[in-house]
């Protein structure tokens, strides 16, 4: 039966800073160290994560010769957690308080006394309580540096950026939309477009095509993309800040600027879609004006 | 790649206010849902784009050379999800395990490729000057061919709130 699973659900991660060089020795000492240890018999830790060899899961044995594919690691993390549930602390500790009150033969018991008493309950029942247990694995690929997590939590993945950052020293920047595109594209000037580039929104004539993230970084003159950029070039353009666009997006409302609207569902009526973006763009000359 | 089984189509919470919008033109649902039947084909996902939403989920059939994957790509995250990888063939133990290692890290190399040849076409002046239009008329025709057929189509459709 195969130890790997490579079937499920995984976030992409590119490895920030310098590779990771898994014939250095310190590697897979780091790695032991931040291997996972068991909480089963422990009264006072209620969670506990780190590395374990899929093929070990104890997180007693990771062995090298195991994880390691070549330039590639195959670890995972396990994650244990122990939950006591309230209400079973409120009773064992009702009892307590019971039996204390009639040992000290008083009435009340004072609030520091009974907040020890929960303590000491609350530890007990956690020493018999049995974690609950999770394994993701992880693959890296350290010539690409690529990291390839089993799973989907944001609680998950927050969880592994902090044990990389402790075994190997380094970030973890997830490869979403944005980040992706940067790592894959090597053009300068394309790389600063990326950064600058939202989300587009397509609408058919008369409304306009706009990009509706905010547009924070600043517009260079005969940047090739910039048209593509639409309405939200144009105001940066001229520096018109959020207080201006909400102004503009009124005027718009109130009919400012039906006529080129009009002209541009002419144009579109008559010649398709893309016809009409030519009078959108005289609109949105316009507002920048 | 195959592209055409499972499309989730999603409004943006913040585009109508940002895009100056009104209720009207507020969607019915956060989101759509196009199962079977070739959903990307149907008019259902042209009148979903138009009321502003965008493909934030798809199905995926990837294959190079024998190997093939089936994965639902999450466009927001990036998210490999539900991955189904090719089975090794190997049949020493720590081979299958090898061969199923290289196949998940290819169905990420392949993934890059395409997404960087998307890019070349967004970050191309071609994307504004030819891209945009096609998409436009596709929605156009699309949307019209929903409203002559009253939105029969092959495609199952469920809207989630």
């Amino acid at each position: 039966m195969p130890v790997l699973k490579t079937r499920g659900s995984f976030r992409r991660y590119h490895i920030e800073g310098a590779p990771i060089d898994l014939t250095a020795p310190e590697t897979f000492a780091a790695l032991r160290e931040q291997s996972f240890h068991a909480i089963d018999d422990t009264p006072t830790e209620a969670e506990s994560s780190g590395w374990v060899s899929p093929w070990d899961p104890t997180g007693r044995d990771l062995r090298e010769e195991d994880v390691r594919f070549g330039a590639r690691l195959t670890l995972a993390i396990r994650l244990d957690k122990k939950r006591v549930p309230g209400s079973l602390v409120k009773i064992h500790a009702m009892a307590e308080e019971r039996a204390e009150r009639e040992a000290l033969g008083v009435e009340h018991l004072p609030k520091k006394k009974r907040q020890e008493i929960r303590q000491r309950v609350e530890a007990d029942l956690l020493a018999r309580a049995l974690p609950s247990v999770a394994l993701h694995q992880v693959f890296i690929d350290t010539l690409r540096r690529i990291v390839l997590l089993q799973g989907t939590s944001d609680r998950l993945a927050t969880t592994l950026a902090q044990l990389f950052q402790r075994t190997f020293g380094r970030g973890l920047r997830e490869l979403s939309a944005g980040p992706l595109a940067e790592r894959l594209e090597s053009d300068p000037e394309r790389q600063q477009y990326i950064e600058r580039l939202g989300p587009l929104l397509l609408m058919p004539p008369p409304r306009r095509l706009v990009e509706i993230v905010p547009f924070t970084g600043g517009a260079a003159d005969g940047d090739a993309f910039r048209d593509d950029r639409r309405s939200r070039a144009a105001l940066d353009r001229d520096s018109i800040d959020a207080e201006e666009l909400d102004d503009e997006v009124s005027a718009f409302e109130d009919g400012a600027f039906d006529d080129e609207v009009d002209a541009a569902e002419d144009d579109a009526n008559a010649g398709g879609f893309g016809a009409g973006i030519d009078a959108e763009d005289a609109a949105d000359e316009e507002v920048a004006r | 790649m195959l592209f055409d089984d499972f499309l989730v189509l999603r409004a943006d919470e913040r585009m109508p206010a940002e895009a100056g919008l009104s209720d009207d033109d507020l969607f019915e649902s956060a989101e759509s849902v196009l199962r079977r039947g070739a959903p990307s084909r149907t008019a259902e996902a042209g009148v979903a784009l138009l009321r502003g939403k965008k493909l934030s989920r798809a199905r995926l059939q990837v294959a190079d050379g024998t190997r093939s994957w089936a994965l639902v790509l999450d466009g927001t995250e990036m998210c490999l999800r539900s991955v189904k990888p090719p089975k090794p063939e190997a049949e020493d133990a720590r081979e299958r395990e090898k061969e199923s290692l290289d196949a998940l890290f290819a169905l990420s190399d392949l993934l890059d490729h395409l997404y960087r040849l998307f890019l070349a076409e967004r970050l191309s002046p071609r994307f504004r000057e030819a891209v945009i239009p096609s998409m436009g008329e596709w929605m156009l025709a699309k949307s019209r061919l929903g409203a002559e057929e009253g939105g029969a189509d092959s495609a199952e459709e469920s809207e989630e709130p």
